[in-house]
């Protein structure tokens, strides 16, 4: 894949640029405690607020009902909870910890995004096959964008030009511009997709889909499905490294997070993690990689670039964390 | 209790079925998880030789009438549990580790009707205790009988983790007789 290597070598210097401006942009409070990550358990209704500088949780926070999806905006001012099953969206403040607004979205609101302006909010809706756009401050509903059946992942990439969407039953990506909130594409990917990341620099997507047990790789600018990965039983979640370089991808069969090497686009190592790990998602300081565990109620905390596990931080029954839980997480 | 259970469960997916429309796939609602303990005063080789034998559940399970299998013990391994009331499970055998004494199987084929879940895995864990005795966890993860919105009371999550605690319980309450038995 000559086309791939060229490519990559865009993704690297884009990406590092990215990373450089992100961390001179953080304002040093937020250095001596946080970022936050914001872990949705999704048996015990609540959310568990991972202080990620101490690797203690600082809070516990009562939602909705069975706490799934999860967007935080790259400032770290708030975090979006969806559930499910009281059909609502929580927002919790990104201070004082407290949920400071509630609405009720849709019948089966489960994939949540965040615009990295902070303005707009989008939600997934797995039974109405639609995309909902609401104002991120008054949770109206803006727009509603049709996409394909059981809409089930959503990711924004950092310039907000664009919102990718996973539709687990058609098989497919939509690919939404969000200036007029229209699909400008529709890519068929393997079967079942489920989480998906883009990478910093926007160049490619990554599916994980649940039923073929492989990765789709997306070519951005091209808007085609370009290469498949396998990896191990009940692919869910994808995380990437702020440079692009390695994939990061949770089996919730195998208990395991498969490592792929983005270049050579080859699964370089398995690693061992807790039952049934989910969502997932490299810390904007691209060292640590979080985990979900759902079963053993757990996050575990891994150096993305030695593979070692760092910690494991007990959360609440079943952790789940699906979506962007970290501000500038990847 | 068991067989009760299932011809009650039988008779309102009946109906329900004639009333609501069933995705053929999809599944909104929100995976729950079961596990069960129990202790057994015989040592973990004892109780290894009746549950650890993945094609041999109808030793030591009460609501199991036979069990046909292939592939022994390996990764893919198969098994037909036939119960006691006619119902019939598929099982595919995922991990097997006989050092740890521990094996995770799924459900490839069952009729809600049988067991009213969706998407069901399970683990089985032994543990030696400090007295020499075994502890066996028994622990699933699985979705609902009713994979749409809304569930009628007899598929919904109560209903499903009720049925799988009770399967897991009578099979553990079993194996400890039978472990203990002699």
């Amino acid at each position: 894949m000559a086309g791939l290597s060229v490519d990559m070598g865009r993704t690297f210097s884009a990406g590092w640029l990215l990373l450089v401006a992100a961390l001179v942009a953080v304002p040093a409070a937020s250095q001596e405690s946080g970022p936050y990550a914001y872990i949705t358990n999704q048996s015990a209704d609540t959310v568990s607020v991972i202080d990620t500088a101490s690797g203690k949780v600082a809070a516990t926070v009562p939602v909705g009902k069975r706490p799934a999806g999860v967007a935080v905006p790259p400032d770290g001012s708030r975090a979006y909870i969806t559930n499910p099953e009281s059909r609502d969206i929580h927002v919790i403040d990104g201070e004082s910890l407290n949920v400071t607004a509630t609405a009720t979205v849709g019948t089966g609101p489960l994939a949540v995004a965040v615009h990295p302006s902070g303005k707009w909010v989008y939600v997934a809706d797995w039974y109405e096959d639609v995309v909902r756009v609401l104002d991120a401050t008054s949770l109206t509903v803006s727009a509603t964008v049709a996409v394909g059946e059981s809409p089930s992942g959503l990711v924004v990439n950092r310039t907000g030009t664009r919102l990718y969407v996973t539709n687990r039953d058609s098989h497919s990506v939509s690919v939404v511009e969000t200036a007029g909130n229209e699909v400008i594409a529709t890519i068929p990917t393997g079967e079942r997709p489920f989480g998906l990341m883009v990478d910093a620099a926007d160049a490619y997507v990554y599916t994980a889909n649940v039923k073929s047990n492989d990765v789709t790789v997306i070519d951005t600018q091209a808007l085609a499905a370009i290469a498949t990965v396998t990896v191990e039983e009940r692919p869910y979640g994808v995380a990437v490294t702020p440079d692009g370089a390695r994939v990061f991808v949770t089996n919730q069969y195998d208990n395991t997070v498969s490592v792929i090497d983005a270049g050579t686009l080859e699964v370089e190592a398995m690693l061992e993690v807790g039952d049934y790990p989910e969502g997932i998602l490299v810390h904007p300081d691209g060292r640590r990689l979080y985990v979900a565990c759902w079963f053993d109620n757990q996050v575990r905390v891994i150096d993305a670039r030695t593979l070692e596990t760092i910690e494991t931080i007990p959360t609440g029954d079943g952790s789940r964390a699906f979506g962007v839980f970290i501000a500038g997480g990847s | 209790m068991i067989k009760t259970l299932f011809s009650t469960i039988g008779a309102a997916v009946l109906l329900a079925g004639l009333a609501l429309p069933m995705p053929a796939s999809a599944h909104g609602p929100s995976r729950v998880k079961q596990t069960e303990t129990i202790v057994i005063a015989a040592p973990p080789e004892k109780v290894w030789e009746l549950i650890g034998d993945f094609g041999g559940i109808h030793r030591w399970h009460p609501d199991v009438e036979k069990t046909e299998s292939t592939g022994g013990n390996e990764p893919k391994a198969t098994r037909t549990v036939t119960l006691k009331n006619g119902g019939v499970i598929h099982e595919l055998l995922k991990k097997y580790d006989a050092e740890a004494m521990t094996y995770q199987y799924r459900i490839t084929e069952v009729d809600v009707k049988v067991l009213p879940v969706k998407n069901y895995s399970s683990k089985v864990v032994l543990t030696p205790t400090d007295d020499g005795g075994t502890e066996v966890m028994w622990q699933g993860a699985f979705y609902r009988g009713f994979m749409g919105n809304d569930p009628p009371p007899e598929l919904n999550e109560e209903a499903a983790q009720s049925a799988v605690s009770q399967v897991y319980t009578a099979g553990l309450e079993n194996l400890k007789k039978l472990a203990e038995g002699n």
